[in-house]
């Protein structure tokens, strides 16, 4: 019954449609966060909403969660390592243009952080907490 | 221009707020919430903060909205079919301009017992909708006569009881007849 209440086929093809959309708006936030506003924060907030649709259309499979999990980690390591890179090794003396290459970086990297962050959190409240509605 | 804008902004933004703190149903009271976000954000581009407004648009109006009301879901809905088994027929316009007295008292003790009360208006009869539908009480109209049908599993259906013979007796003065069935065979 809990099944053909929220699974809706209307949803779900505009939804497929819709995917790539919220994947570019997302990428172009983050990728023009250096000169314009917005950022990586704000345009990993923005890529949250794929998984947040993908609750909304099957709200009953949680994924790989463990997956985003370790990804979520595993950034957070490589966002310490190129910000102790920048003060430790001195690149910006070598790389022609590091100040631009580095924001980009940095942005992508917190972007994809924020957006496994919050699926987690999202996740976890929409699956673990609390317990399922029957 | 500009400062009227602003003016009328937050006035706005103080209406919103303080209307999702006084509406009584919390799904009403998450949209509020969603519209006082998206207020504030156009608050911040007024005062030249872009960034803090794309911030404050995608996760005060879009993500929190969306985990409020998926925690809304889990909150347990209690499900009440009304059925009239003189009626063939309900006006949607009828519907919404004379509320039930008995199906809102009903809905006040959802409201006072943190359940979000589903009410479903049918034509089938009682038999029918025992059988076929899933539901925590039936009110059964048939003149000035209201039963209502609970089972004794349900968890809440005591307090109800009581519920019912403090809340109804001035509905009982006008000549109403309201009874509460806790199970029942199955001929009835």
């Amino acid at each position: 019954m809990y099944e053909e209440r929220h699974h809706s086929e209307i949803l779900e093809d505009v939804l497929q449609f819709i995917y790539p959309l919220i994947i570019l708006f997302g990428l172009y936030i983050i990728l023009t966060g250096i000169s314009q506003p917005g950022g990586g924060f704000q345009g990993g907030a923005v890529l949250v909403a794929i998984f947040m649709c993908r609750y909304l259309v099957s709200p009953r499979e949680m994924g790989r969660l463990d997956l985003i999990q370790k990804i979520d980690k595993l950034i957070l390591v490589f966002i310490l390592a190129l910000a102790s890179m920048l003060i430790l090794l001195g690149f910006r003396e070598v790389i022609p243009y590091f100040n631009g290459i580095y924001n980009m970086l940095i942005g992508i990297l917190i972007g994809i952080k924020v957006a496994s962050g919050l699926t987690v959190i999202f996740y976890t409240f929409a699956f673990i907490e609390g317990g399922k509605e029957d | 221009m500009m400062p009227v804008v602003e003016k009328i902004m937050y006035i706005a933004l103080i209406i919103f707020a303080f209307m999702s703190v006084q509406t009584p149903k919390l799904r009403r009271a998450v949209v509020y919430l969603a519209v006082f976000s998206a207020g504030s954000a156009f608050v911040y581009v007024l005062l030249g903060a872009p960034d803090a407004a794309l911030a404050e648009a995608v996760i005060g109006s879009t993500i929190a909205t969306i985990i409020f009301l998926s925690a809304l879901q889990k909150y347990k809905a209690f499900t009440v079919y009304y059925t009239n088994e003189m009626r063939h027929e309900y006006r949607q316009s009828n519907l919404f301009r004379r509320r039930n007295a008995v199906l809102e008292r009903i809905e006040n003790f959802c409201s006072g017992k943190d359940l979000e009360a589903h009410i479903m208006y049918t034509t089938e009869s009682l038999q029918e909708v025992m059988k076929n539908h899933g539901w925590d009480i039936i009110v059964r109209r048939k003149n000035n006569k209201f039963s209502i049908y609970g089972m004794e599993q349900n968890y809440h259906i005591e307090e109800m009881k009581k519920y019912i013979d403090e809340n109804f007796n001035d509905l009982r003065k006008l000549g109403y007849e309201i009874e509460l069935h806790i199970g029942w065979s199955e001929n009835e």
